[in-house]
């Protein structure tokens, strides 16, 4: 009988022994990873919660319609998957960069927004920075940016990073679908 | 230290009671000797409520709701504070206690707000029952997991009250033309100790921001008398720059202005500028 997707994925699931297999399973550990070291984008363990839910669903998605899918076509998808996981990774980093900022020590870094309010647009000068008014508005980024600019800004942030993470899971998982598909002949998936 | 004898005598009288062994039958006069506790209890956590409302008002008795008409916004904030902050972490008497302190400054800052009679008052009254019932249940219930299952629905039922006002608050919002902008967790500032030597001065503050944006001019300046901030001596939350004026006798050297950076838990010490 032939096995479906699931029994693939099942498979994949309680198997501890095989490096592909253990791939897999980082691949939606990661994302918790990073909440754990504080990494990712605020609000940091609901991005990673759904960081790891999105590599899961995009795994069982790849076992789904890829399982039967031609090492051609597997190869293909890698190219695409490790492609734009770089491009969403250096994205990711830039905005994480650019957009998010420390405010006190041990608290969850702060979105910041990209147009200022009128007000603050006003007292801008080369010594006086969006940052500086950040700063001096007590880290409340509603003071210094418009409330739009934030708000796209918030979302923009987390769906990049979990874009990311669901690329590297379709990426890892098309890999390993492709590893076994040359251990294992086609007849007896 | 009188809020935290009002807890020590709070967590005795609960220590004492949890060691009860509570017959199955029990008489009037037993009866009353259990109720007296209880009333003894909520009257030490009434006492703690009042102190927290008219002493702590930079922390637990905080202001969490304020109109200002002069940006058209109405800001308000009804986030419960963490158990730590107002008994302890493992206190189950800590989440109706921090309630009972959200609908005591809730309803002391609509009053002072002069919103339509009744406004919001039936979500606190729920908010407010659970909590009795829950500081009730705490001290009368004997079967550990039952009262675990009566503390949860209380804790649902307190939450589901507050979402009902914060729905309320919007529908407000909304109905008198102001945007709405919600009180940053007090997680994110610095703990603050400011000290006036001698005690003979009023400071008042404002962030850095709005000192420099009252420069401009109107429309988009706001004048420099509705930025200010009382800064009362004792524990503060802060962070970032500021900028302050404190006003001594003139004998002291009258009124002194100041720039300061908050970027550490720090202690802040006003003194007058002639000694």
């Amino acid at each position: 009988m032939a096995n479906s997707g699931i029994d693939e994925f099942k498979r994949m699931a309680v198997d501890f022994r095989d490096l592909g297999s253990l791939a897999v399973k980082g691949v939606v550990a990661l994302p918790l990873l990073t909440a754990w070291t504080k990494l990712g984008p605020p609000p940091h363990q609901l991005v990673a919660i759904l960081s790891s839910l999105a590599a899961l669903l995009t795994i069982i998605w790849m076992y789904h319609f890829y399982r039967t899918a031609s090492i051609r076509r597997l190869q293909f998808n890698m190219k695409i998957a490790l492609g734009c996981f770089c491009l969403g990774a250096v994205l990711s980093l830039f905005l994480f960069e650019s957009f998010t900022v420390q405010g006190k020590q041990d608290a969850q870094r702060i979105v910041v927004g990209f147009k200022l309010r009128p007000e603050v647009a006003a007292i801008m000068t080369t010594r006086y920075s969006e940052w500086d008014a950040l700063r001096d508005a007590e880290y409340d980024p509603f003071m210094v940016w418009t409330k739009e600019s934030i708000s796209i800004m918030r979302v923009l942030l987390p769906v990049c990073w979990i874009l990311t993470f669901a690329l590297l899971a379709c990426y890892t998982v098309s890999f390993v679908i492709a590893q076994r598909r040359r251990r294992v002949p086609t007849q007896q998936i | 230290m009188k809020k935290f004898s009002t807890i020590s005598k709070l967590l005795c009288l609960l220590s004492g009671l949890i060691s009860f062994d509570l017959p199955a039958q029990i008489s009037d006069s037993q009866s009353a000797e259990i109720l007296e506790p209880i009333t003894q209890a909520q009257k030490l956590i009434n006492q703690m409520v009042e102190e927290a409302v008219s002493n702590d008002t930079n922390f637990l008795g905080r202001i969490r709701f304020q109109i200002l008409d002069g940006q058209k916004v109405v800001k308000y904030d009804l986030a419960a504070d963490p158990p730590s902050k107002v008994i302890s972490a493992k206190s189950p008497l800590a989440l109706p206690t921090e309630t009972l302190i959200r609908v005591a400054c809730l309803r002391r800052d609509f009053q002072r707000e002069d919103l339509e009679t009744g406004f919001g008052a039936r979500p606190l009254a729920e908010a407010s029952q659970e909590a009795r019932g829950a500081v009730y249940d705490l001290l009368s219930e004997t079967n550990s997991s039952y009262l675990q299952k009566k503390l949860s629905i209380h804790a649902t039922n307190i939450h589901a009250a507050f979402t009902m006002l914060d729905k309320d608050l919007q529908g407000f919002a909304a109905q008198h033309g102001l945007d709405v902008e919600r009180w940053r967790a007090v997680d994110d500032f610095y703990d603050v100790e400011v000290d006036i030597v001698p005690d003979k001065a009023n400071l008042k503050y404002m962030t850095y921001l709005a000192y420099r944006e009252s420069a401009l001019p109107p429309p988009l300046g706001v004048p420099l008398e509705q930025e200010w901030n009382i800064l009362s001596p004792g524990a503060n939350k802060m962070i970032g720059r500021y900028h302050s004026v404190a006003i001594w006798p003139k004998e002291l050297g009258g009124s002194d202005t100041n720039d300061f950076l908050i970027q550490c838990n720090t202690r802040l010490i006003f003194r007058p500028p002639n000694k």
